[in-house]
């Protein structure tokens, strides 16, 4: 069906909606299973203590009235 | 149905038992967001499921779950294995070593044994599916707890890494079998809204 | 002399095993995930190319291994029922 496009063509107001992938290059077999993906554009680096900064970013930008 | 085959997903060779990080890495085992409730949540959400790519989605999942499950098993045997009484004490695993000796049991990191409260099967396609997405995104945050305190080990932080990103991946995957759901919804006569009819009769609103 | 040959050829051997098993997991690994990708994109061609490829992969991986080490299921042949006393893979010290 739409799995071509990004989005659905009709999105509906109280549903969530994720990004379609569309299949590009591979990594080898060998690199997917170091990288715990053969997709690179999935790929999500962690580094130990991230997740405490990423909480402090999000407290720091609070958004301000203009 | 299930055959066994003879290998973990991904290697675990812990080289420094360490009962510590053993205690808390249980939880991904039998805790709330765990391998444990992640395969039944959806090899049991599969049945009720009547959309064609939800189904395979859940039922492959599902499998690639019990192959995790078996994963943080083996990290928290082999964090734990030939532990002695002084080890254990130091661990603070007196508690779960008089109920369950060296074994590996399903239970959370505090200690409550595996729950089926926490997961939910509600036999609605879309509950389900952005269920799911939840409990993905509740196991990646639990990986990425774990991998802060596991920092010291090199051998755990990489098997725990592994395992966060098939999380992503699989957050991804019941995204798109969600975003097929829906999008089937929209264009049935009860997702449409009908716009036209709230204008004719004002729906009794003030201007 | 003997003894170190012997130790030598026991190391390449559980080498050899090793890099056997590797490439099982590889070829198993690169059909999961191509095969979680068919699921939600039934219609794409590329990927189910793709997916005949890493088959042929894992069952030329899934061969040397077993003709060689040992079973990796139940379904395979075996002279003796090494299935009981072979390595369990929760055991480490495979790879």
């Amino acid at each position: 069906m739409g799995e071509n496009n990004l989005f659905p063509n009709k999105v509906l107001y109280g549903n969530a909606y994720v990004p379609n992938q569309r299949l590009r290059n591979v990594f080898s077999p060998k690199e997917g299973l170091e990288k715990g993906t053969m997709f690179p554009e999935l790929v999500s680096i962690y580094n130990p203590g991230q997740s405490r900064e990423v909480l402090e970013f999000l407290q720091e930008s609070r958004g301000e009235f203009r | 149905m299930w055959t066994y085959n003879r290998t973990l997903q991904y290697p675990i060779n812990i080289r420094k038992p360490n009962p510590k990080l053993a205690k808390v890495i249980v939880s991904q085992y039998g805790g709330p967001d765990g391998e444990l409730g992640a395969s039944l949540r959806y090899l049991s959400q599969r049945f009720g499921m009547p959309d064609d790519k939800s189904k395979a989605i859940l039922n492959d999942i599902g499998t690639e779950e019990l192959a995790h499950l078996e994963m943080v098993g083996t990290l928290v045997h082999q964090l734990t294995r030939n532990s002695s009484m002084e080890e254990i004490k130091e661990a603070g695993l007196e508690a779960y070593y008089t109920d369950h000796g060296l074994g590996v049991y399903p239970q959370s990191a505090g200690g409550y044994p595996w729950n089926a409260a926490t997961i939910a099967v509600k036999g609605d396609p879309v509950a389900d599916l952005t269920e799911d997405l939840a409990a993905e995104q509740k196991a990646r945050a639990t990986y990425e707890k774990l991998i802060n305190l596991c920092a010291e080990d090199k051998d755990v932080v990489d098997v725990l890494k592994y395992l966060r990103e098939r999380e992503v991946v699989h957050f991804q995957r019941f995204g798109e079998a969600l975003n097929g759901v829906q999008e089937k919804l929209a264009q049935t006569k009860w997702y449409m809204n009908n716009i036209a009819g709230v204008m004719n009769n004002n729906g009794g609103c003030r201007q | 002399m003997g003894d170190d040959i012997n130790i030598m050829n026991e190391m390449m051997n559980s080498a050899n095993e090793k890099d056997a098993m590797k490439k099982v997991m590889q070829s198993m690994f690169a059909v999961n995930d191509i095969t979680l990708y068919l699921d939600t994109h039934p219609q794409d061609r590329n990927a189910l190319n793709l997916h005949h490829q890493y088959i042929m992969e894992y069952e030329n991986a899934k061969k040397y291994y077993e003709d060689n080490y040992g079973p990796l299921s139940i379904y395979a042949n075996m002279n003796k029922w090494t299935w009981v006393y072979d390595k369990w893979p929760w055991e480490g010290g495979k790879l």
